[in-house]
């Protein structure tokens, strides 16, 4: 049972996390990263490329751990977290104690539970899988269907649980779509024969090179997109499976036969962490995710010391991420030395009292 | 009564300087068919859609554009089992709508040009 | 008789008269409105031993309103008071003025102002002054109640009733009537006991407190005036009000026991409407009624009816049909038939072309069992693939009619009025289940169940999947696996209040799963808030139903809810609070537990026989 303490403590190991213990290192302060899994890295441990530039996700994760020299505490699980005058106190499940006058969570994302949209199939039928699981198949090298056949046919649904009041999330995820066109890139770079199809309701690509992502695909590998959103699923025996839509531009039903569907899922909002959290019900928006998102400074921050940044305020890709974490690791600096101002002066205070 | 008494043209060119007064009444009653996104779902999970050819999207798109012959005669195929309003991400009341749809027409009668 | 007697008894036996002729009037063109085959039944049923039942039942209701009784007591005194104790007054007050004229038939008047009639008479005799003690009694018994039905105004919460109804200008006026008529017969009756002695217990202990000098008797007669006028005004405001029931309740019961439902009888329907007592028990019954937004609920439609302005579309359109306001109704109204009456009258007339549904050509094979999954299947295939599943294992001759394409029954057309579309599809759905010439039809559906039993009328049995599981059950054939899993089963409305079908999903689950809610009283689900027949209700509005309802269903360590209906399952998974599994889907994944030796042998020998 031991108590340290730090300036800042970051919950959370992903891009943002390790950005902002960078930048803070640099400017002199002790931080401690705090990392619910065995290894850091947070997503950057699940994808293998990355967009648009079909960079390794493995290679960004290398030099971002390799950018800071803070201590990583991993396979960390928070019991809780209390906030005393001196800042918080973050308490794990061994009871150790990390102690700071400021707390950056940093916690991410957790992909969409394809589970909950039952039409689709995800969990019934064995070649309906997501875009997080074919993003594994890619790591091993290794497309095939539930038979072990390499796929001829695949088809990407996008705007899964996202954009749905059926599943209570109507914000738009950002960051799916170019998602689906990479991994489509990647699988026909792996398998040139294969077929694409993308079904979408609109293609929401406002990154940079993000437009020349979806031309490649087009032209270049061929890729197919058909204007509709996924209705229904079905199995035939053989294990393949018909998709039921409405291919809106023809203003028509449509069907179409594929070996395997990946379910291009959205980004949701953690909330474990929400429960450990105290009261900050008025910094979660209506989306769930923390922050208000609006422009306007003096709205946004309180000046508690608690800081948000990375994933868990909303849909982001990594350079995003790591954008706001730099944003949000001036403001902790900023945020420390007046602490530290305070605290001098109050000092200053009382020895002036002392003498005269 | 709503007057939808502008011809019907031949032309293939949609108008959007005309008003659609169907839509507008329909509207009305049923509010939430302004955030329609045309995704389709509807008309993919619609049990009539594959026999008809139409589906709840085009259902909407048709009375938007005042092409009420059209719409007439798909309305007619409607089986009304709901599983639109089950499927639609901006959750319309699309039974609702086309059940509005049908009362406006049967009001016309013989009026429609 | 004097010219002052004629003016007392005036507004009394005026409004008298006026009621019985508009009663009458209503009365029997409504009967003439019953259809003929109705008509026929209501006789032989007055003919026959029934009549008894009947007339047990309308003592039992309308006087002693026993079915409040068993579900709020407060407002069952305060009802059964009223109309009990008034019966009282009146049987037993013209037994007083038998016994003291000595003539049977004497005019209504008699017995109604007896104390005015009786002032100079000595009284004599312990059974006269008995009956003044008695009278006093039951007026004392009313007044208890009327002062519970003042106090309700305030506070309604404290009689059990989440919501105080409210009541139109008619009803208001037809109220304060009431409310004045036995308040105007104690003060008159004090008033006369002051000035002429006499009364009992009550009425003369007060009169005789009051020391009046003589010459202020006419405030007496001007008290009996006052309560002429009371009764003859509700007499003649009555049949425009919600006191109607008070009589209509008679035939209502009549028609009930003699079978004679009110859906597509407009006789029986104007007969259940009246008989209404406007009590707003329903009210709390409706789901519904916790969202502000909602105007549709029984009590507001009814009355609605009873207007001459008639219901509106959307308040008509603004029910789950869920039947919890009929199942806890005092007067036993039939809501679902007079709500389906008023839907079929306004969109029964909407067009409809079919025609693309007759496909000689589309043929099923031969089965035994023909499988059901109804059009809503295709959107939890969850259910479908474990059916699949069962079958499978069971090695049941089978076919799936509606394994890939989606096919509806007609239920959400004929809930929404429009039931000459209902029938067209009816005719090519059912041959297309029929085309496989099964022995047995399974469906997982209890909407589809439901219309299949009314209105189908198939010529082999069919069944729920539910009933199909249990049959396995009882054969000795239980799935190998049970987990300890703690789930809540809901009773869907369609399965459990339209077809009473409630211990066999029971029975199967108590088997696989632990089952938190063994024990169930009858009629009580909830709704999940889903229902088709809800055409007015947004999305936001239903979600909220449904996460109240699961509120209600689920134990704090309650994991699992089950269901056996595919809406109630979609309804519930959209709020995503606890995971929400069908039977069949429990009982599939119970079967791929190893199955040991013991369970194999018995599986082979059954599918030997």
């Amino acid at each position: 049972m031991k108590k340290i303490c730090f300036d800042c403590i970051i919950v959370g190991a992903g891009p943002a996390g390790l950005k902002a213990a960078s930048i803070l290192d640099n400017l002199g302060y002790a931080v401690c990263i705090l990392e619910k899994e065995k290894i850091p890295g947070g997503k950057l441990n699940i994808w293998h490329e990355l967009f648009p530039h079909h960079e390794s996700a493995q290679a960004i994760r290398e030099q971002m751990l390799a950018g800071t020299a803070s201590p990583i505490r991993t396979s960390v699980t928070i019991k809780s977290i209390s906030r005393t005058a001196d800042g918080y106190c973050v308490k794990d499940r061994n009871e150790d104690e990390y102690c700071a006058p400021a707390l950056l969570i940093a916690t991410g994302f957790k992909p969409f539970d394809a589970c909950q949209k039952e039409e689709y199939g995800y969990g019934i039928y064995e070649n309906v899988i997501t875009s997080v699981d074919l993003e594994q198949m890619f790591r091993q090298h290794r497309v095939v269907n539930a038979s072990g056949e390499v796929p001829g046919k695949i088809a990407f649904i996008h705007c899964v649980g996202s954009r749905d009041i059926k599943v209570d999330s109507e914000f738009c995820s950002a960051n799916c779509c170019i998602t689906g066109i990479k991994q489509a890139i990647e699988l026909k770079k792996m398998i040139p024969h294969l077929n694409i199809y993308c079904l979408y309701m609109d293609l929401r690509l406002g990154g940079r090179f993000f437009e020349d992502c979806y031309k490649t695909s087009q032209v270049k590998y061929k890729v197919q997109y058909i204007r509709g959103r996924l209705s229904e699923t079905n199995e035939n025996p053989d294990q393949t499976i018909i998709l039921r839509y409405e291919d809106t531009l023809a203003g028509r039903p449509a069907k179409i036969t594929v070996d395997m569907i990946v379910l291009l899922v959205g980004m949701h909002p953690d909330p474990s962490i929400l429960n450990l959290l105290p009261e900050i019900d008025e910094r979660v928006g209506s989306d769930g995710f923390f922050g208000t998102g609006r422009i306007d400074q003096t709205v946004q921050t309180m000046d508690d010391g608690l800081f948000f940044a990375g994933a868990c305020t909303g849909p982001k890709s990594i350079t995003q991420s790591t954008d706001e974490a730099s944003e949000v690791a001036f403001k902790i600096s900023h945020y420390l030395k007046n602490r530290v101002h305070t605290e001098m002066e109050d000092q200053h205070a009382r020895l002036w009292i002392r003498h005269s | 009564m709503p007057d939808f008494g502008f011809g019907i043209h031949d032309d293939l060119m949609i108008d959007h300087d005309r008003l659609s007064l169907a839509y507008e009444a329909v509207l009305e009653e049923v509010p939430s068919i302004s955030g329609c996104i045309s995704c389709g779902s509807c008309s993919g999970t619609c049990v009539s859609s594959f026999q008809s050819g139409a589906g709840f999207r085009k259902l909407v798109m048709l009375l938007k554009n005042g092409s009420y012959e059209q719409l007439q005669q798909a309305l007619d195929y409607c089986q009304f089992c709901g599983k639109c309003s089950l499927v639609c991400p901006r959750g319309i009341n699309t039974r609702r709508a086309i059940l509005e749809m049908r009362k406006q027409f049967k009001k016309q009668g013989d009026d429609m040009v | 008789m004097t010219w002052f007697n004629v003016i007392l008894i005036l507004p009394f036996t005026l409004g008298l008269f006026i009621l019985l002729a508009v009663l009458s009037v209503n009365y029997y063109q409504w009967f003439r409105a019953l259809n003929p085959r109705n008509k026929l039944r209501l006789w032989k049923s007055l003919s026959r031993k029934e009549i008894l039942s009947s007339i047990t039942e309308i003592f039992r209701e309308c006087l002693l309103h026993l079915r409040i009784y068993h579900q709020k007591r407060r407002l069952w005194y305060m009802h059964m008071s009223l109309a009990f104790g008034w019966f009282l007054l009146i049987v037993v007050g013209h037994v007083e003025s038998v016994f003291n004229t000595g003539h049977i038939l004497s005019s209504p008047w008699k017995s109604v102002f007896f104390d005015y009639f009786s002032r100079s008479q000595e009284v004599t005799g312990w059974h006269l002054q008995g009956f003044n003690h008695l009278m006093d009694l039951i007026l004392l018994f009313i007044l208890s109640g009327l002062f519970l039905a003042f106090y309700k105004r305030i506070n309604s919460r404290s009689f059990g009733l989440k919501r105080r109804p409210l009541h139109n200008p008619h009803d208001r006026i037809a109220m304060l009537f009431l409310w004045f008529i036995f308040p105007m017969r104690f003060i008159a009756e004090t008033l006369n006991h002051a000035f002429y002695g006499g009364g009992g217990f009550m009425t003369g202990f007060f009169g005789n407190l009051l020391t009046l000098p003589d010459n202020l008797n006419y405030l007496s007669d001007i008290a009996w005036i006052g309560y002429s006028i009371s009764l003859g005004g509700f007499f003649v405001v009555l049949p425009w009000s919600r006191y109607m029931h008070i009589l209509t309740e008679v035939p209502h019961i009549l028609l009930k026991n003699a079978h004679v439902q009110a859906y597509q009888d407009k006789g029986c329907t104007e007969f259940s409407i009246h008989a209404c007592s406007s009590c707003g028990i329903c009210l709390d019954s409706c789901q519904m009624t916790n969202l502000d937004s909602c105007n549709g609920q029984s009590y507001y439609f009814i009355r609605k009816l009873r207007e001459l302005s008639g219901v509106s579309e959307n308040r008509m359109m603004n029910c789950l049909m869920c039947g919890r306001c009929s199942n806890d109704c005092p007067v036993q109204v039939d809501t679902l038939s007079i709500r389906m009456n008023e839907r079929i009258r306004m969109n029964d007339d909407l067009a409809f072309d079919y025609s693309y549904l007759d496909q000689p050509g589309k043929k099923v094979p031969r089965a035994r069992i023909a499988f059901f999954g109804g059009c809503m299947t295709q959107l939890v295939p969850g259910v479908k693939a474990s059916m699949k599943k069962i079958f499978d294992f069971y090695e049941e001759d089978h076919v799936m009619i509606d394994e890939t394409e989606s096919i509806c029954c007609g239920r959400p057309l004929f809930l929404s009025g429009q039931k000459k579309a209902y029938f067209e599809i009816m005719k090519y759905t059912r041959e297309r289940i029929l085309s496989c010439k099964p022995d047995l039809i399974i469906t997982s559906c209890p909407i589809c169940l439901t219309t299949f039993r009314n209105h189908y009328f198939f010529p082999v049995p069919v069944i729920h999947h539910t009933q199909y599981l249990e049959s396995m059950i009882s054969q000795g054939l239980l799935p190998p696996g049970q987990s300890d899993i703690k789930t809540v089963y809901h009773d869907p409305c369609e399965l459990g209040r339209y077809l009473g079908i409630y211990s066999e999903p029971r029975r199967v689950l108590r088997n696989i799963v632990q089952l938190q809610n063994k024990a169930y009283k009858q009629n009580q689900g909830l709704c999940c808030g889903g229902s088709i027949a809800d055409l007015e209700m947004d999305f936001e509005e239903k979600r909220s139903i449904a996460e109240d309802a699961i509120q209600q269903l689920i134990y704090p360590d309650t994991r699992l809810l089950a269901t056996a209906c595919p809406l109630c399952k979609i309804t519930f998974a959209t709020p995503n609070i606890i995971p929400v599994r069908d039977v069949a889907e429990l009982y599939a994944e119970a079967l791929t537990v190893t199955i040991p030796a013991r369970e194999m042998a018995a599986k082979e020998a059954f599918l030997q026989n």
